[in-house]
């Protein structure tokens, strides 16, 4: 009888890690990629042209429009 | 190339929203802060360095980029585009061995002057290069395929894409007719040629660009095999015959040519002009096996690097030639080389301006004279 329950309770141990354990999976599950993007402040904003003309600095040194190769 | 505002350099598109890559959160990839007001006084909160803000993630690519594209990003790593190591390779054949990045001025001096030449996957597949400002080139879209224009001759921009592209045409000092590149104006992209597998690399640290590896060089024989036309007395003669030329002796025409560029802000010191050289082929190899190719004058000088402060000088200037093996990209069947217009024989254009075409000592800089004549000993015709 002591056996039955020591397997009984085992069994439910061994179903509760296999139940808990992460998957493998791929990256984009891992570190939720792939979800919907929330809607930040950082969408709010760069997608915001008014905005981003008001806030956005000229870049001191382009470094011109063409290169040395 | 017109540059984007500073508004458009950072404004993200609903295509890019509606895209793959637009799925992952901002923060994942660039860090900063998200909830920060959408003012301009808590810009520098939302990209401080404080909350891990990451401006060009790709520059990492081996922790942002590989988790979905490792396949290529363990080959790039490794790429001359990410690199520069063939740079860097050039500068210790000159420097008697030694190397750029040992000395710390040097280093700081090649970092602020020469590393923005060094390709992030974000460089050509999302931005345009940072040498030119960077910015969202697609509002934030990931392209498969480089913009030529906005991507590679951004970079690659002051011979070969204004070569390419034919934009001497009508240039004060440039040969009338100068023409656009015929694959130009049969609308092919430099992907045409050089595909994704030259660009990303094999996972082989090359040392330099004119490697002979048959699957990544772009050979003009690739489209245009010449062993099988005997019909051809010109190809006949000058790729079957004895002493082989470079397809581009023929049908190149006049290119840009370089002296004397200073680091540290200077720049060229010399002087940029329009030639056509024809010199020796010092590097013969089983890819590069013609004896005449054409060469270009690069913009080194024995004291290039001084202005950096550093201790190491190219001690062995002339190791290596100043007029270098050059594929210009401005090809044409008919050129004043080829055309037979008002000549009494198919050859008399170019036999006839030996003098115009070869390389000789009179050709150097006469600013370095001994050294330029010793470095390009090796290329000189006559």
């Amino acid at each position: 009888m002591k056996n039955k329950i020591l397997v009984v309770i085992w069994t439910f141990l061994l179903l509760g890690l296999m139940a808990c354990q992460e998957k493998k999976s791929d990256i984009s599950q891992k570190q939720g990629l792939y979800e919907v993007a929330n809607q930040s402040s950082c969408v709010a904003c760069h997608t915001d042209k008014a905005l981003l003309t008001e806030v956005a600095e000229p870049l001191e040194n382009t470094g011109g429009d063409t290169g040395e190769g | 190339m017109a540059p984007l505002g500073p508004a458009e350099r950072v404004l993200i598109s609903q295509d890019f929203l509606n895209s793959a890559h637009g799925q992952i959160k901002c923060v994942d990839c660039h860090g900063g802060n998200p909830n920060t007001p959408l003012t301009k006084e808590a810009k520098a909160d939302a990209h401080a360095a404080t909350a891990n803000f990451v401006a060009y993630p790709s520059e990492k690519a081996d922790v942002y980029c590989s988790p979905c594209h490792s396949d290529i990003t363990t080959r790039f790593a490794s790429s001359l585009h990410y690199t520069q190591r063939g740079y860097l390779e050039r500068f210790k054949i000159r420097s008697g061995g030694q190397d750029l990045m040992s000395d710390a001025k040097m280093a700081a001096g090649f970092n602020q002057d020469c590393a923005k030449c060094h390709a992030s996957c974000g460089q050509c597949h999302v931005i345009r290069p940072t040498s030119v400002g960077g910015g969202l080139e697609r509002g934030h879209v990931f392209y498969q395929t480089p913009s030529m224009v906005n991507n590679c001759t951004a970079c690659h921009g002051s011979r070969i894409g204004e070569e390419y592209r034919g934009l001497h045409a009508g240039e004060e000092g440039w040969p009338e007719g100068i023409k656009a590149d015929v694959h130009y104006n049969k609308g092919y992209q430099c992907n045409f040629c050089h595909t994704g597998d030259e660009m990303h690399g094999d996972g082989t640290p090359y040392s330099y660009r004119y490697i002979d590896n048959p699957s990544f060089v772009p050979q003009c024989e690739d489209c245009h095999p010449v062993e099988s036309d005997t019909s051809n007395i010109y190809h006949k003669t000058h790729v079957m015959g004895d002493e082989k030329l470079a397809c581009q002796i023929c049908h190149s025409q006049t290119y840009k040519n370089c002296n004397s560029c200073h680091v540290g802000g200077v720049g060229i010191t010399g002087h940029s002009y329009p030639d056509f050289k024809i010199g020796k082929n010092y590097m013969k190899s089983a890819l590069r096996s013609a004896d005449y190719i054409l060469v270009r004058h690069i913009p080194i000088a024995p004291d290039t690097y001084e202005n950096w402060g550093g201790s190491i000088t190219l001690m062995d200037f002339a190791a290596a030639p100043t007029w270098k093996y050059a594929t210009p990209h401005n090809i044409q069947r008919w050129t004043p080389q080829t055309d037979t217009t008002g000549t009494t024989w198919c050859g008399q254009a170019c036999h006839d301006n030996h003098d115009k075409y070869l390389l000789t000592p009179a050709d150097v800089d006469s600013n370095y004279l001994d050294a330029e004549l010793k470095a390009n000993a090796p290329v000189f015709v006559q």
